[in-house]
């Protein structure tokens, strides 16, 4: 069958989980759904994943980066959320009920709490529909320890496990229900929850499967699969859902499944900027298929992605999936919001034409990305550190911060000042009673080791000859990582101990592997885990897609203390793209998660370097397919093609064009006369008009 | 355009399930009521057709 919608294939979905349909024939088929029983694997579970995040709560932000940002969520953007959802007859309810659940934990607020203590009420009565409420009742009971939602989630949780032993029906859904599924089996570690998780995961994309699509990934067994492939967020949710399953029931295979997706989008289908998703219908796109003004980059899916990055180091300890949440976190996922903390970006694309297009939405219509980035951003915090089963414990975010582990029976607090993300230098002080014998871990990021992404898929166009360094109480230790990204300091620990921390934090330029056709012959800027981008408010004239940089030229970072709460931006100079050797212009990069604050206008993360060559994608996302010889007479160097696929990306017969002539779909006079000469034409009087 | 990219390999001028999505309108005319489509498909060979007739465009751009 051809794609199903997204959201018609969840409503089937959660349908089928309610209503189970029975279809005749299908259990007779070797290797159909009806040879698998919900169940009937033997395995031993596991209570949760053997790294533990400390929880977001247990974590009191004291930086002026992410506790302005998380502060913002709560008393601006939730609230705006929960006024929107109260417009409307469904109400607050799932990722914005559980982002409220959250935040109030951290930020107290008199009105909110009525309205979820309202909220669980009015859920406890409700009708109980399949396992969707799983999710918010685990978070529920997690953060409040009351049972209310859990309880009757539990009742489902028997009624649907029932079901699917009486009647094993077919279902066409799995990778949210088995995601929903595991987290009320975090809740509850009953075999039974983890069981239907599993079940959902096994039953999908079986010959005898219904709704069956590349689209919903359930074109073959999970276990089978090793790409990336069709819609972003509910393909990266089902690689959370399979590491999931594969660590608590200990089963590798859907782990190993897990990381196999995750090999193919580091590879071959990750933004610069940590996102995913790049085409039009949501979904993922061929591999190094990267386009810029015609970019996905869905804000839930690099949430999503984010989730996955994090529960794959809670599994392994290897730093390289913090390397790409972090990437993820500080570009593509608060892009997703305004600086004012109530306008939204569901798409989140590289480059803009600057026609209006990408313009935040004031009146999201709170499906997906925003409810899903204000409960990201109220747990925001749980993603700074981590302990594994040993106490040893891992500093994964260089962010201002407090927070205490247990290590053995002994208590020991971490106090970390951070420059970060503005700076290399983090210092972090040691508190405890007595002298604790144990091992701090930290992260020492790709970026300071040369590596922007833990593939070939970017890499930097220089190469810093210095590395990390660190010192304990002003002695220098060794700041080489191991295998696993980490530098261990296994000591006995005394109260007023300091580590210091300082990376290399120079501005670099990322070059993308040469199959990236989007990419060629360009850089993207990038500084400790921020990735810059050029906008038209920035430079005079504002063809921020026509700006040409010179590979050499200097990029000199400037704090700018009044740039949406402090910043600090890139000062460097650029020609242009049509004239190579017009004088430079002074311009300014900003970090790419401010941009669209200001109006309309321009920008590109990836910033030309050489010009283009025919065939290359040009900056409107079209081929260029001419190079005009008198381009610095004529004012113009590149003849660019509208791409095949217009349904994305910059309006190339857009009213707006009309006000930018640059953009204004038309036949060059001079090109004109030149195309007689390329085709065998007839003679005939030439009209202007469109080729 | 086509014998820079279509000639020469270059992706995204191809058939993408749509009906006649091979032939672009050029920028000539060749009688009063004719104009001038090319075919990606018949090697870039230049057609006529009534000018009525809903041929694809595709625009260019110059930068």
């Amino acid at each position: 069958m051809g794609n199903v919608a997204r959201r018609d294939f969840l409503k089937a979905a959660a349908a089928a989980a309610v209503a189970p349909l029975v279809v005749p024939g299908a259990a007779a088929k070797p290797g159909a759904r009806a040879d698998i029983r919900i169940g009937d694997a033997s395995y031993t579970p596991v209570p949760d994943y053997p790294i533990q995040p400390n929880l977001y709560s247990e974590v009191t932000l004291t930086d002026t980066f992410w506790k302005p940002k998380v502060a913002a969520n709560a008393e601006v953007t939730i609230p705006f959320e929960v006024q929107k959802l109260s417009e409307i007859e469904r109400g607050v309810n799932g990722n914005v009920l559980e982002a409220v659940i959250l935040s109030l934990k951290t930020h107290p607020d008199p009105k909110l709490q009525a309205m979820l203590d309202a909220r669980v009420q009015q859920a406890k009565q409700a009708e109980a529909r399949g396992n969707s409420g799983f999710e918010v009742a685990a978070t529920y009971y997690h953060t409040t320890g009351k049972r209310d939602l859990l309880d009757k989630a539990i009742v489902t949780a028997d009624a649907l496990y029932k079901n699917f032993v009486e009647t094993n029906p077919p279902f066409s859904g799995g990778e949210r229900d088995a995601m929903n599924c595991v987290q009320l089996y975090r809740a509850t570690h009953d075999k039974k929850h983890l069981d239907l998780a599993k079940h959902y995961l096994d039953i999908r994309g079986l010959e005898s499967s219904v709704n069956r699509s590349r689209h919903n990934q359930s074109y073959k067994p999970v276990l089978e699969q090793t790409e990336a492939v069709g819609h972003a967020v509910n393909c990266v949710t089902l690689m959370v859902s399979l590491a999931d399953v594969g660590v608590l029931t200990g089963i590798k295979d859907y782990f190993n499944a897990s990381q196999r997706m995750w090999q193919d989008i580091i590879e071959k289908k990750l933004y610069v900027t940590g996102g995913v998703g790049t085409t039009g219908n949501e979904g993922f796109g061929e591999a190094y298929s990267l386009p810029n003004i015609n970019a996905y980059s869905e804000t839930c899916a690099v949430l999503m992605f984010i989730t996955l990055n994090h529960r794959l180091f809670m599994a392994t300890g290897d730093a390289k999936y913090i390397d790409v949440m972090e990437r993820g976190m500080y570009n593509n996922a608060i892009d997703g919001v305004s600086a004012s903390g109530d306008r939204f970006f569901y798409v989140n694309r590289l480059a803009s034409a600057g026609d209006g297009r990408d313009t935040r939405w004031a009146r999201a219509s709170l499906e997906c990305c925003p409810p899903n980035l204000v409960r990201f951003l109220a747990s925001m915090p749980g993603y700074v550190y981590a302990q594994d089963k040993k106490d040893a414990i891992y500093v994964n975010l260089y962010v201002s911060s407090r927070t205490s582990f247990k290590v053995g029976a002994k208590d020991l607090a971490l106090s970390v000042d951070s420059e970060m993300p503005w700076g290399g230098v983090s210092t972090i002080t040691v508190s405890t009673k007595d002298d604790v014998s144990g091992t701090i871990k930290l992260r020492i990021p790709g970026w300071a080791r040369n590596k922007p992404v833990p593939s070939t898929l970017y890499s930097y166009a220089d190469r810093l000859d210095h590395q990390a360094t660190m010192w304990v109480n002003g002695k220098s230790v060794s700041a080489a990582p191991d295998k696993m990204g980490y530098v261990s300091l296994d000591r006995l620990w005394k109260n007023g101990d300091v580590i210091r921390v300082e990376f290399p934090f120079e501005v670099r330029r990322v070059v993308a592997d040469q199959r990236v056709a989007e990419t060629r012959r360009r850089v993207a800027v990038e500084r400790g885990p921020i990735v810059y981008c050029l906008e038209s408010h920035d430079m005079q004239g504002g063809r921020a897609l026509s700006a040409l940089l010179d590979a050499r030229v200097d990029l000199k970072p400037v704090v700018d203390p009044a740039f949406y709460g402090g910043a600090t931006v890139i000062h460097t100079s650029a020609t242009s793209i049509t004239n190579p050797s017009s004088a430079a212009q002074s311009v300014k990069l900003i970090p790419y998660y401010l941009w669209a604050n200001r109006g309309a206008g321009e920008m590109t993360v990836w910033l030309s370097t050489e010009g283009y060559r025919l065939g290359d994608t040009g900056p409107a996302g079209g081929f260029i397919f001419y190079e005009n010889p008198n381009g610095a007479n004529d004012g113009w160097r590149y003849l660019e093609a509208a791409p095949f696929d217009q349904s994305a990306g910059a309006r190339w017969r857009s009213p707006l064009c009309r006000s930018q002539p640059q953009w204004r779909a038309r036949v060059v006079p001079a090109f004109a006369r030149r195309a007689r000469a390329d085709v065998q034409e007839p003679q005939g009087r030439g009209h202007p008009g469109l080729s | 355009m086509y014998k820079n990219l279509k000639a020469a390999g270059t992706r995204d001028f191809r058939d993408g399930g749509v009906v006649d999505n091979f032939t672009y309108w050029a920028s000539s005319q060749q009688t009063t009521d004719m104009a001038a489509h090319i075919d990606f498909a018949d090697l870039g060979r230049l057609h006529g057709d009534d000018k009525d007739f809903p041929r694809r465009v595709r625009a260019i751009r110059k930068i």
